[in-house]
């Protein structure tokens, strides 16, 4: 007894591991994939597999889960939060940065290769919009529904106004102006939950942000199609926006309500191997957006939301795993955005990118700071705020994406979003860094 | 369309038989307890299949390979947890010398009949056919299935002793299972042409660094693990992660995912200091990678291109017949000899004593193993056959009185 008792507390005295130790598990790491795909291509007369691909595919998901979770965990010894480490391992790994560098042979993963985790990138949406959904408690929205309207509505008049007006003297175009400038006020709900759930207690500034997020990230879809529907049909360029409004707006949150009742039928009548049950729900949640075109994130919010919402006892176990599950769902999607991340058009337009991420912090300081006083917040929340709203990543990637559809093969669209993705990478990358900066700075008693 | 809406139905399947409703009605029929849920679901598997509705095949299988590759691993780490010092002192004499005495004659039996089907087969098959047939044979003979519980309720402790007993031995011989069958596919392998080589030493080479690059992952993961301090969700994404990277190097190097998991599970069983959430995470997967292994079974097996002509079904038939009545005449024989001296401790005549008739359901997730390694469509084949095999040796253990030995025949009725 008085052995374990010393166990016990010798186990809760070891230090954790230091930044050594995890740099170099990640060299580890990475040394043995590529030491064991050099064995593979060099060594002759062993045996090969007749499943080639799909042991690339496992073998780069083990790299990425693994591999993010380190570099997230060695990048908080220096304070910084883990999905920075997430994304500039995505980054280092990823092809844009060594095509960027002349090297491409270097990168661990293949643009094709980047293709092959497409699937578990979609999933990993999926699973980020149940959680966040889940999060979002009904009776805390409904009391600081005032201060999550006004926040949202005073940073997307600002952004929108203010980058408006930097856009229009870079592309001398209003169209492009608006298109880019109604992008620019959407921040990320992915990396809003990851941080909120990084912390043991979300405290109501945290969870403040998640709201106001998804919110603001709503009502911006529907915007930035009607700005695309009405850019579409002035310049005749296409008439796939207004197909596509209804089905990713309407569909995708009247996709979400309807499937919360057949889930809390299913979660009444299954009460054991809830991970099978997790995952079968969200591959479903990627069919069915798959099918009716409609937008998995969305889909996904409004599912947890929903199902929360009318069944809180009989969905807590379901949202429990979906919890769990969370961590290496984050890490795959995280590194790969960061893969995903162009460094070529980064750099190739970073004048541009920097005035218009600039003005985009400023405004979305202003906007957030004056909503946050007119909305009567405490002042560390007023102060703070505008970090919050920093981050960019898969819900503008995905509008940035829609331009290409909307007009294609038009030269300009190519450009704007080559502009737009880079802006949403720094974006990114310094994001994170701030809102846990944030997060940090303003007490639960605010 | 027409595949998501597939990939659809699929999912509301998975769902609805996770669901009460299909547990209940698996309790109104008893054969069922002793079939167990995993014929259900390759029964299922074999109807979606190439061969029958067609739904997997081609482009659908190629999506989900992935996950076949992590669900054998899995399967490995489950088995190989059970490597443990405490757990291996623990096995009595008596055990040791069953096990020793089915892994022998099994092993004899295989070699013949391994020897003997590629001789009848293929007259000019090199050496690397009978090795390959051997190790699949071995993975047909050796063992048996541990559940002992849907046979009959352990009357007394004697029986309790038996079912134990039984338990014990088909976890033992599972690794002995795995080593042999990984070794076999290890050493005869298809080359690039599709022609089946006898490579030792490229084989083993592989072997080698499949083993080194799965211990320096074990380590790792073992160590990030103390760390973690028994959270769930790091210890998902550690298992997770960890899964694939063994799946994957697997694969580079033309392994079996099961050894790999082996080697894994074996490290964290051999392990001081008890990783408790890991263990949880891993054991309670075990009815999901099982019902998954046999769902990818039914979609691969292949029934034997002979079988399509009448003479060669009835030769097809015929082996099957022989190779389950001789697990129905060998298997109760083995234990007899093996536990004579234990015979006042140890219940011979409980139900858990007809246990061993039935084949291991491991073999199937073994001879899977091979399938997807194999290019010429053999292995499926042989899949198909340790199937009808399989429910062969269930239904004589339905049936007590077919070749039992006397002391077995008294509690026939029981």
């Amino acid at each position: 007894m008085i052995a374990q008792a010393r166990q016990e507390a010798k186990a809760r005295r070891r230090p954790r591991f230091g930044a050594l130790f995890l740099a170099v598990a990640l060299a580890c790491l990475v040394g043995l994939i590529v030491l064991a795909r050099e064995l593979h291509a060099t060594v002759v007369g062993i045996p090969t597999s007749d499943l080639p691909a799909a042991g690339e595919t496992t073998l780069l998901l083990g790299l990425v889960i693994l591999g993010s979770w380190l570099a997230g965990r060695l990048v908080r010894k220096i304070a910084l939060p883990p999905i920075t480490g997430q994304l500039l391992f995505g980054m280092l790994i990823g092809p844009g940065l060594w095509e960027w560098l002349r090297r491409p042979e270097l990168a661990l993963i293949t643009p094709a290769q980047l293709t092959s985790l497409h699937g578990a990138e979609v999933l990993a949406v999926v699973m980020i919009g149940l959680v966040a959904g889940s999060e979002i408690d009904s009776s805390f929205v409904r009391a600081r529904l005032r201060a999550i309207v006004m926040l949202a509505l005073g940073q997307v008049t600002v952004i929108v106004a203010t980058v408006g007006c930097v856009a229009y003297w870079f592309f001398r175009s209003p169209a492009h102006a608006v298109i880019f400038a109604t992008l620019a006020a959407t921040c990320s709900s992915a990396v809003s939950v990851a941080l909120l759930r990084e912390m043991r207690h979300p405290t109501a500034f945290a969870r403040l942000l998640l709201a106001t997020t998804v919110t603001k990230d709503l009502v911006l879809v529907v915007a930035f199609s009607v700005v695309l529907f009405t850019v579409a049909t002035t310049t005749n360029a296409g008439g796939h926006a207004w197909h596509w409004i209804v089905l990713h707006v309407a569909g995708s949150v009247g996709i979400g309500c309807l499937l919360a009742i057949p889930l809390r039928l299913a979660l009444r009548q299954i009460e054991e191997r809830m991970i099978a049950v997790v995952l079968v729900v969200a591959v479903l949640i990627v069919i069915l957006c798959e099918i009716t075109d409609t937008a998995p994130l969305i889909t996904a919010l409004t599912l947890g939301y929903t199902a929360r919402a009318i069944a809180p006892v009989g969905s807590a176990s379901f949202f429990a795993t979906a919890r769990r599950l969370f961590l290496p769902v984050c890490c795959v999607f995280f590194a790969a955005a960061g893969a995903h991340i162009e460094c070529a058009a980064l750099f190739a337009n970073w004048g541009v990118v920097l005035a218009l991420s600039s003005s985009r912090l400023v405004a979305v300081w202003i906007g957030a700071t004056v909503a946050a006083r007119a909305a009567g917040l405490p002042a560390a929340m007023q102060r703070w705020a505008w970090a919050g709203f920093v981050p960019q990543a898969g819900i503008s990637l995905a509008l940035a994406a829609q331009v290409l559809i909307a007009f294609p093969g038009q030269a300009w669209a190519r450009n704007l979003v080559a502009i737009m993705i880079a802006c949403i990478t720094l974006n990114e990358v310094i994001g994170p860094i701030l809102m846990r900066i944030a997060l940090r700075r303003v007490p639960d008693s605010a | 369309m027409t595949s998501s809406l597939i990939w659809l139905a699929l999912g509301s399947i998975i769902l609805v038989a996770g669901s009460r409703w299909v547990q209940r009605a698996r309790r109104m029929f008893p054969a069922m307890r002793v079939l167990g849920g995993g014929w259900a679901i390759l029964a299922f598997g074999v109807l979606v299949g190439p061969g029958v509705f067609g739904v997997f095949d081609g482009e659908r299988l190629l999506q989900v390979q992935p996950i076949l590759l992590i669900l054998l691993t899995w399967a490995g780490i489950v088995i190989g947890m059970q490597c443990r010092v405490r757990l291996f002192r623990a096995i009595p004499p008596a055990l040791w010398r069953w096990v020793s005495l089915d892994l022998c004659v099994s092993l004899m039996l295989s070699v013949v009949a391994g020897g003997l089907v590629a001789r009848i087969w293929q007259p000019d098959s090199p050496a690397a056919a009978h090795i390959l047939l051997t190790g699949t044979f071995a993975a047909v003979a050796i063992g048996w299935n541990p559940e002992s519980r849907s046979l009959g309720a352990h009357t007394d402790a004697a029986a309790t002793r038996m079912g134990v007993l039984v338990q014990a031995g088909a976890g033992v011989l599972a690794i002995c299972t795995v080593v042999i069958s990984s070794l076999a596919l290890q050493c005869a392998f298809q080359d690039s042409n599709g022609n089946v080589i006898f490579a030792p030493y490229g084989g083993l080479l592989a072997l080698m660094m499949e083993i080194g690059a799965v211990a320096v992952v074990a380590l790792g993961a073992r160590e990030i693990l103390r760390d973690t301090r028994e959270d769930d969700a790091r210890t998902t994404l550690i298992v997770i992660g960890t899964l694939c990277i063994l799946s994957g190097i697997t694969v580079l190097f033309g392994g079996s995912g099961l050894l790999a998991g082996l080697i894994f599970g074996a490290s964290i069983g051999l392990s001081r200091r008890r990783l408790r959430a890991l263990e949880h995470f891993i054991s309670s997967a075990e009815p999901i990678v099982a019902s998954g292994c046999f769902f990818f079974a039914g979609i691969t097996l292949a029934l034997p291109t002979a079988s399509f002509t009448l003479i060669g079904a009835l030769a097809v038939g015929a082996i099957v017949i022989m190779l389950a009545l001789a697990r129905r005449v060998l298997k109760p024989l083995i234990m007899t000899l093996a536990l004579a001296r234990d015979c006042q401790t140890v219940a011979l005549d409980s139900p858990a004593a007809r246990a061993p008739v039935r084949q291991a359901p491991l073999t199937i997730i073994v001879l899977l193993a091979f399938a997807i390694q194999d290019t010429s469509g053999l292995a499926n084949q042989l899949l198909a056959l340790a199937v009808l095999v399989s429910l062969l040796s269930v239904a004589f253990t339905l049936v007590p009185r077919i070749a039992e030995p006397a002391h077995l025949r008294g509690s026939g009725s029981a």
